[in-house]
């Protein structure tokens, strides 16, 4: 695929609720000149089931990487963590597990469709570090010195584990993030307490207020870090740290105030975008003390 | 009903790779690491993995702790064995939902991508001045339901087990 070329898989939570993810990455590559191919025919990539049901799981993951093929990817950006680790899980499984290959594409040869795994999914941080590259960020959006500014990056655990599995960047000290969150000329946190643990998102369907409580564990380290702002790709870890930190704060009687962002959002501020492009109007949690600062 | 270690390992081994319980040695690295054992009491993955090595699987499938994971990992990466708390605990949702009975919640969920594709319903969002948006309002293309629903809901009918 060209480098003026993505095809996007949108998932389920960003299209049906998360709109500021769709927004702001939307507008980014727009302005970044790069044309946003839908994969088409998508559906849910399983994550949610890959406890109860994991067959349900692998086929729905499988499928939305025989879609890419079919449609002539070879490389396909998810923008959801979930979805993210749905994918390269999975084709780390078919690769490893030929009978379960044979079965799942039984099943979806019924849409005439074949998992070949001739498709690489790549995470969003991957994009901007390794594809339209670290180096051309820096070169083309460090337009000042912003390190007055400091970030802490939330990863996410599906972007980085488990270690078995081959991902983006190192599971146990990954890196990227913070570089393409420097490279716009922030400074950044590389380490804080609690910098690799969850959001507490996949707790949400059962167990709710556990699922809170563990954004809370969360939150409250950002916080003592002191810094300007959170800033996360996945759209769970957003609904859990920003759009929900007000039910978090109640369950601890306690005021979090942690400002977080989209890395898009963060990107397509710098690049100058209007904040409503980006979405920044849904972001519950107090960004306006960043944004003040970061207009200076 | 009587599981012995036979089904917990084979899910493991069929769908989350090649991790073995029996390998775990009760270091307790694996609670030292997790977020919810930090939080819960009562909640510790090396003992899970030991109730499983001890046979006492059904205790496990009855109890409401395999359903405090978060999924996060951690506690494999910390496991000097690479026993795999983690995918014991999801081997042991699996086997819960196929013995006992899938939670109502992932049952309306895959439901839901049976007659959408995907599993969740399009929502109104309110912004931070409590204007509703929708795709629509907010110019994003319209959502597409999958041509082939009619196929993929029946394969996903059936693998959920929701008729």
């Amino acid at each position: 695929m060209s480098k003026n070329k993505i095809a996007i898989y949108w998932g389920c939570f960003t299209p049906t609720k998360q709109y500021a993810l769709e927004l702001s990455t939307r507008s980014v590559f727009e302005t970044l000149s790069i044309e946003i191919i839908e994969l088409k025919n998508s559906a849910c990539c399983g994550y949610p089931y890959r406890g109860v049901k994991p067959k349900l799981w692998t086929y729905l993951a499988a499928r939305v990487m025989a879609l890419a093929e079919d449609q002539g990817f070879d490389r396909i950006l998810p923008v959801c963590n979930g979805c993210y680790n749905s994918l390269i899980k999975t084709k780390f499984y078919l690769e490893k597990d030929k009978k379960l290959l044979e079965e799942i594409n039984d099943l979806l040869r019924e849409e005439n469709l074949e998992y070949k795994g001739g498709v690489k999914p790549i995470h969003v941080i991957e994009y901007f570090h390794d594809y339209f590259g670290i180096k051309s960020l820096k070169e083309k959006f460090f337009s000042r010195d912003r390190s007055n500014i400091r970030i802490a990056a939330h990863y996410g655990c599906d972007a980085i584990r488990p270690g078995e599995v081959p991902h983006f960047d190192n599971s146990r000290n990954p890196q990227k993030f913070e570089n393409i969150i420097e490279a716009l000329g922030f400074s950044t946190v590389r380490d804080y307490p609690r910098k690799l643990d969850c959001c507490g998102a996949p707790l949400m369907a059962i167990n709710p207020e556990l699922g809170l409580r563990v954004s809370g564990l969360k939150l409250k380290n950002v916080k003592q870090t002191g810094v300007d702002l959170l800033v996360t790709t996945c759209e769970y870890c957003f609904e859990m740290l920003d759009t929900r930190q007000e039910s978090v704060s109640k369950i601890f009687n306690e005021e979090l105030n942690v400002p977080v962002m989209y890395y898009q959002q963060l990107l397509g501020l710098v690049l100058g975008i209007p904040e409503k492009e980006l979405g920044l109007n849904f972001n519950m949690s107090p960004i306006h003390v960043f944004l003040e600062k970061f207009r200076g | 009903m009587i599981f012995t270690i036979k089904p917990a390992s084979q899910v493991i081994r069929d769908f989350i790779g090649l991790q073995d319980p029996n390998m775990c040695f009760q270091c307790r690295r694996c609670s030292s690491g997790c977020p919810i054992a930090f939080l819960e009491k009562d909640y510790r993955p090396h003992k899970i993995v030991a109730f499983v090595n001890l046979d006492r699987i059904n205790e496990l499938l009855n109890s409401q702790i395999i359903w405090k994971c978060t999924r996060c990992y951690k506690c494999l990466e910390y496991c000097p064995q690479r026993a795999a708390p983690s995918d014991v605990i999801l081997a042991l949702q699996a086997l819960a939902a196929e013995k006992i009975g899938l939670p109502a919640e992932y049952r309306e969920m895959i439901a839901k991508i049976a007659e959408t594709g995907f599993s969740f319903e399009i929502m109104q969002v309110a912004d931070n001045e409590l204007e509703l948006y929708d795709r629509e309002s907010l110019g994003l293309p319209k959502l597409e339901t999958p041509t082939t629903i009619e196929i993929l809901g029946n394969i996903v009918k059936k693998l959920g087990g929701v008729e």
